[in-house]
């Protein structure tokens, strides 16, 4: 798994000239005061990973990366930000690399990164809590990839619409089939369903009144069609007059199914729907305010379900339910309007084949007997398939005007119309004029219509076996809509519900023994992509914790709900190790911080961890908690010294600079000396103001220079550590007098300071190095510091560098594995327990004294 | 968590396992739009609608005989 071997950066943020934060593979504790340029190492992890500062990008609309991550004066020194990873070939990544070119690990991890998953800031550890329901969900949403899920339940959605309207169809082919088939036989005899024996009936009733023997079958039809064609043959040559008949018929069918065309509901409820759509721009969704308006009336809240602000009941209440009103009846509207628009291409499907069939039995006729019948029929044709063409488009892009026109062109008064029913009339004069018996017009009219009614049923059936298989599909297509979004929904609370086990488990671990937790997340169920945070507070129970939770309490809920899923993410990409906590802990007091040290320390081991803080107390904790934890080989323990606008963060190691001692007083030149050995100077006494607890006048920044540790340091070593100032009395001495010269020459250019001697700096400087050598110990790398027992000892972490107490034994500080090696019983198994740690550190102290 | 499995797939199988229970929809439809999870093919509209459609005949093919 790649790791970070170091960030270098440059031009960006605080950070003007060059400068490497060594990770070495591992986890990196940085230390730095306010303003001491902390963050700029972490604003340029995320520009680099993420590819955005969420410090500055969408912070405020002003504000961005781009135009203010680079250094206020970065000129001579341009942008650059890259890591470098441990890999063999230590591939290195900056803002110019294009990923495509890395190993596949690589751009797993950069993908991974992408997502800022793994950096919490001081001001966003409050954000998951403070945020509404609705927002709540959205940050949850990186870590559940669900566009697959979202794809698959909109088109189930959209199968469930397209079941519906072919239903809906289906049934109104029926219905048209079903009039048709009343029309032709007498209507009394059928229901509004007629079934096979009906039909049997009502034919056999029509052949019983022209003396023809009645059926039992439907198969039995077309013989008694034949039957009455024989019974039409002594009435002569007829064919010219069933010719005519079936002519008029066809116009007839076509002069019916005209007006069915004509889209005036269509254009109607399309019109009322477009006005209403302008006025109406929002949809709210129908469900969300039932439940809304449920949960304000039945539970009588004061307070909104979605944004959980105050609201005024009854207000709220009748407003949501003229938005109910209003969207429901947009919502109809639309129904109405794909009913209207699937009915009139029915109506027009319809019409053409009416058309054709009337073609079909004009063409027939003498080209004398036609009266342009023909010609009168295609125009309507041709008018009928430019509506059929313009309502095959969905009803939001219908041209309401191409169809107005059309619809005018073959209404009732139109001359199309006019001269079909003209031509229609021709027709009926010239059948008139033929000389036919009127039992041949009765057996004639009863065989054209059986000879339709034999066509027709077999239509009813078919279209009844298709819409009893539509409703099949849309009853299946809405369950299974249904179980997708129950699917979902459960699934969610179901991790929700791991998840909050996760934050509760370490959550309580922060706060053992308190009578609160139980977090819960808890997907809303009224509201799609909602999420409530609830926990309990002694007897309080799913409460939201801003109720009850102090700061603090609040705070470490943050951080156990950011590091809960910093751990879910990790599970998701497991080679993406990367966490960083940037000056997380303001408001928390020590017990907890150092419990969640601990917790950051066990859990998180695995992890390649960025931790800043500007507290010195919390640096100091978790460097023991380290060592107590088993960590402290795999953390890197960095402390920024200071902070320029022109030279950055000051990272330098104290060896380093004892070494550029080394270096310059071989060459370098008298100004050289004096700044190398004032940097170590103060280096040295802003460590130990801290371990010495010196009283100086508090400074803003706590940017303290040498003049104002000095005169402390040297008078508390002369006071209270006597064996220190003893053996270093002479380099002590020499420095309370020589440690202007770091200002002489290196910080205020003064025309006299020319004069000064180089062998006044070499003396100053070696003053410093010596004081740095019996201060600092090189085998555990720290400073000396006060021993808890006895009092007036000096010494390191190791016990390398000691200073025993006025008159008494040097006392070597026991090593932490040593301690737990040598401690009896349980207490090995204390290591990550704090109460336990503190009880056997109180016993250890006592043992001492 | 569950095992390794995603999200997504533990969605997906909830589902599934729900839909094949569901007394409401006859199980050859089931069966054809869980290939269609299996081929990645769920989330087209037509499929679906084949698969609806090829499914509830079957299913009234199997209860007729």
């Amino acid at each position: 798994m790649p790791r970070i071997r170091r960030l270098d950066l440059q031009g960006f943020r605080g950070v003007r000239q060059s400068i490497g934060l060594l990770f070495e593979s591992k986890s990196v504790l940085l230390f730095g005061e306010n303003g001491t340029g902390k963050s700029s190492f972490v604003d340029a992890l995320e520009k680099l990973l993420a590819g955005r500062v969420s410090t500055l990008d969408g912070r405020a609309q002003a504000l961005s990366s781009e135009r203010h991550g680079p250094h206020i004066r970065n000129g001579e020194h341009p942008l650059l930000i890259a890591i470098t990873f441990d890999d063999p070939d230590s591939t290195v990544f900056d803002l110019q690399s294009n990923e495509k070119n890395l190993s596949t690990a690589f751009q797993d991890y950069l993908k991974a990164a992408r997502e800022n998953l793994y950096i919490l800031r001081r001001r966003q550890v409050l954000d998951f809590i403070d945020s509404q329901p609705r927002e709540r969900y959205d940050l949850l949403r990186p870590f559940l990839p669900l566009s697959g899920i979202e794809a698959m339940e909109e088109a189930l959605r959209q199968a469930r619409d397209r079941t519906d309207v072919e239903a809906g169809t289906a049934i109104q082919e029926v219905s048209r089939l079903t009039q048709d088939l009343r029309r032709l036989l007498s209507s009394g005899m059928l229901s509004q369903e007629p079934v096979e024996a009906e039909v049997i009936r009502a034919v056999g009733g029509e052949l019983a009144a022209v003396g023809q023997p009645e059926i039992t079958t439907i198969a039995q039809l077309p013989a008694s069609i034949a039957r009455l064609s024989d019974a039409l043959a002594p009435f002569g040559d007829l064919s010219r007059h069933s010719r005519l008949a079936n002519g008029i018929q066809a116009m007839e069918e076509l002069g019916e199914a005209i007006p069915r065309t004509l889209a005036m509901q269509l254009l109607t409820t399309l019109d009322t729907l477009r006005k209403r759509e302008a006025r109406e721009a929002r949809i709210f969704y129908e469900e969300v305010l039932e439940q809304g308006v449920r949960w304000i009336s039945e539970e009588l809240r004061d307070t909104c379900p979605l944004c959980e602000q105050p609201i005024e009941r009854e207000r709220i209440v009748a407003r949501t339910q003229e938005r109910l009103v209003a969207m429901r009846e947009i919502l109809n509207l639309r129904q109405e309007a794909r009913r209207a628009l699937e009915s009139a291409r029915h109506a027009v499907r319809s019409a053409i084949e009416a058309t054709q069939r009337a073609e079909a039995r004009v063409r027939v006729l003498a080209e004398e007997e036609r009266a342009g019948a023909l010609e009168a029929v295609a125009a309507v044709r041709n008018v009928l398939e430019a509506i059929g063409e313009e309502l095959r488009r969905d009803p939001p892009t219908l041209n309401m005007e191409v169809l107005k026109n059309c619809s005018a062109q073959v209404s009732p008064d139109s001359p199309l119309v006019v001269g079909l029913t003209r031509c229609r009339d021709v027709l009926r004069t010239r059948l008139s004029s033929l000389p036919s018996p009127q039992a041949a017009q009765k057996l004639l009219s009863l065989r054209e219509r059986l000879e339709r009614v034999s066509q027709i049923w077999p239509e009813i059936c078919r279209a009844r076996a298709s819409a009893k298989e539509a409703a099949e599909r849309q009853r299946a297509a809405r369950t299974i809509y249904e179980d997708a979004q129950s699917a979902r929904k459960e699934e969610l609370q179901s991790l929700f519900d791991e998840l909050s086990r996760e934050i509760n488990d370490l959550y309580v671990r922060l706060h053992p023994d308190e009578s609160h937790g139980g977090v819960r997340l808890e997907v809303r169920e009224a509201v799609q992509g909602s999420v409530n945070l609830r926990a309990d507070f002694y007897d309080r129970r799913n409460e939201d914790p801003r109720a009850y939770y102090s700061d603090a309490h609040l705070d470490t809920l943050g951080l156990s709900i950011f590091l809960a899923l910093r751990r879910w993410y990790r599970k998701q990409r497991p080679g993406f190790d990367l966490m960083v906590l940037d000056d997380v802990l303001t408001s928390v007091d020590t017990a907890h911080s150092v419990r969640l040290s601990e917790v950051l320390l066990s859990e998180f081991r695995d992890y390649q961890v960025l931790l800043t803080t500007h507290d010195r107390i919390w640096f100091e904790h978790l460097r023991d908690i380290q060592a107590r934890c088993g960590v402290a080989q795999a953390f890197v323990n960095k402390v920024i010294h200071k902070w320029t606008i022109d030279d950055g963060p000051d990272l330098r190691e104290p060896e380093d600079e004892r070494q550029a001692i080394d270096d310059l007083i071989a060459d370098g030149s008298a100004e050289q000396i004096a700044i190398m050995g004032g940097r170590l100077l103060e280096h040295i006494l802003q460590e130990m103001r801290y371990a010495l607890r010196l009283s100086v006048q508090a400074k803003r920044g706590e940017q303290y220079e040498i003049g104002e540790l000095w005169p402390a340091f040297f008078a508390t070593i002369k006071k209270d550590y006597p064996t220190l100032y003893e053996q270093a009395r002479k380099t002590l001495d020499a420095l309370d007098v020589r440690w202007t010269v770091r200002n002489w020459l290196g910080a205020h250019w003064n025309i006299w300071a020319r004069n000064v001697p180089r062998n006044t700096a070499v003396e100053f400087a070696e003053a410093v190095r010596d004081l740095f050598d019996r201060v600092f110990c090189t085998s555990c790398r720290r400073f000396i510091a006060p021993s808890a027992t006895p009092l007036g000892q000096l010494a390191c972490r190791c016990g390398d560098r000691i200073y025993a107490a006025p008159g008494k034994e040097a006392v070597r500080p026991r090593s932490r594995d040593d301690l737990v090696r040598t401690t009896e019983g349980a207490l090995r198994d204390a290591r990550l327990d704090t109460a336990r740690y503190f009880e056997w550190k109180r016993a250890e102290a006592g043992r001492e004294h | 968590m569950k095992g390794n499995a995603t999200i997504e797939g533990r969605i997906l199988e909830r589902f599934l396992a729900k839909m094949e229970a569901d007394q409401a929809i006859p199980p050859e439809v089931a069966r054809r739009l869980r290939e269609l999870c299996e081929r990645g093919q769920i989330k087209a509209v037509d499929r679906i609608l084949d698969a609806l459609r090829e499914g509830v005949k079957e299913h009234a093919k199997n209860s007729a005989a």
